[in-house]
């Protein structure tokens, strides 16, 4: 059995590009947050010593999405980007970028991650975040148009700090 | 750090939700400790310390889970709210907290027991349905949330706004991240739940459009303004289009 600290760095490192591995796999955040839960509960009761940790994570995560997938009937079990399904490999690729992504997105000034979220999320016209906001047209482009910068220029350094937390 | 594509941030975007994938917050479930700083001595404990106070917090958090294979299954939660699943829907929730709280995915008939004190939510991602006592059901399957009443009212939120009140008879689907009342919703969303179609002067193209559905096949009549009223079982859909074609003089079409 794996000690508690060790489990801890493990938790704090991969938790996040799990949970985003996971999501590929049942794009649902909540579904997502529970299976990978599960897999380190099942990490820490493992009793035979691991040799990746890592690649132990990814499997045990994989594993149990694909047979959620399966039980409620989904014929196909791939991950999926938006436009389709992709490789498994790919989706592991991706996680820790995309976990990064999540946090810097996260670390957004409010007002900007509201204009972002309305626009790339939820599909809404310039005018229409203007409305709901009660902001101008043009302050609700400026918000957009600072957070995509924030997350392309300001958020690698950003996101190397906030990493190094751990 | 490696540069990212639009894909990357497509991806995340489109699922991003304030809070969620929160690390501490999780590590605390996991580990069943509420303030990390204040337990750092825990650590030089033995394991089986921890693991004690583990099985305690996650005795108290503990989700069950409820599953339907291939037919539908009807379970009782501890409050008495009856949840009938739909074959492949799943249920879960926490049964020693005090908050009536549940998330699932598929189709789900609830009839949940009446205490004012204690709303029961519903939370089918992204859409939320909170309720005092009532009879409704939710269809979440992936972004698209359906939401039928059948008795009472119920509040159906999506991720933006304030959401809507549902009353009887009443459905909404989620567009847009936005619940929108359906126009002409169908009188028996819940017949599969139910094994019955009840009709009160409903217009004979409903009822048709009802069991076209249900059935996955296409039924007309050339009878615009006849109306049905009755009570018909699934079980038997000749028997059905038997009788409300001697009831209303009609010849039905099937395809």
């Amino acid at each position: 059995m794996a000690q508690v600290h060790e489990i801890e760095t493990l938790f704090r490192t991969y938790y996040r590009p799990l949970c985003l591995y996971a999501l590929h796999y049942l794009g649902d955040p909540d579904a997502a947050e529970d299976v990978v839960q599960e897999s380190f509960t099942a990490l820490w009761r493992q009793d035979n010593p691991v040799a990746s940790t890592k690649a132990w994570l990814y499997a045990a995560v994989r594993n149990r999405c694909i047979d959620l997938l399966r039980k409620a009937g989904k014929t196909e079990s791939l991950p999926r980007d938006l436009d389709g399904p992709i490789s498994d490999e790919e989706a592991a690729e991706r996680s820790s970028l995309e976990a990064r992504l999540w946090t810097a997105v996260e670390a957004l000034p409010e007002m900007r991650r509201k204009c972002l979220l309305l626009a790339k999320r939820d599909g809404l016209s310039y005018k229409e975040i203007a409305e709901e906001l009660n902001l101008s047209e043009h302050t609700v482009r400026n918000h957009i148009s600072r957070a995509l910068e924030d997350l392309r220029e300001g958020g690698p350094g950003i996101l190397d700090f906030i990493f190094s937390f751990f | 750090m490696d540069h990212f594509d639009e894909k990357h941030l497509s991806f995340v975007l489109r699922h991003y939700r304030q809070g969620a994938f929160d690390t501490q917050a999780a590590w605390e479930k996991l580990s069943g400790t509420r303030k990390r700083r204040s337990f750092r001595l825990l650590w030089t404990l033995p394991v089986a310390a921890a693991l004690a106070l583990g099985v305690f917090f996650s005795w108290r958090n503990a989700w069950t889970e409820y599953r339907s294979y291939d037919v539908a299954q009807a379970f009782t939660l501890v409050d008495g709210t009856r949840a009938t699943l739909a074959p492949g829907a799943v249920l879960r929730y926490q049964p020693h907290k005090a908050s009536r709280q549940v998330s699932m995915t598929g189709q789900v008939l609830y009839e949940v027991v009446h205490d004012e004190a204690h709303p029961f939510t519903v939370s089918a991602s992204p859409a939320t349905v909170t309720v005092l006592g009532t009879v409704f059901q939710v269809i979440a399957e992936g972004p698209d949330t359906r939401v039928n009443v059948t008795e009472g009212r119920v509040r159906f939120s999506g991720p933006r706004g304030d959401g809507l009140i549902l009353t009887a008879g009443q459905s909404a689907s989620l567009r847009d991240a936005v619940p929108v009342l359906e126009e002409a919703p169908l009188p028996n969303p819940s017949a599969w739940a139910t094994g019955e179609f009840r009709y009160e002067a409903a217009p004979l193209e409903t009822v048709l459009r009802e069991l076209s559905a249900f059935y996955g096949i296409t039924l007309t009549a050339d009878a615009p303004g006849k109306r049905l009223t009755g009570t018909f079982s699934t079980d038997d859909l000749d028997e059905t289009l038997t009788l409300i074609e001697s009831a209303l003089s009609v010849t039905i079409g099937r395809e």
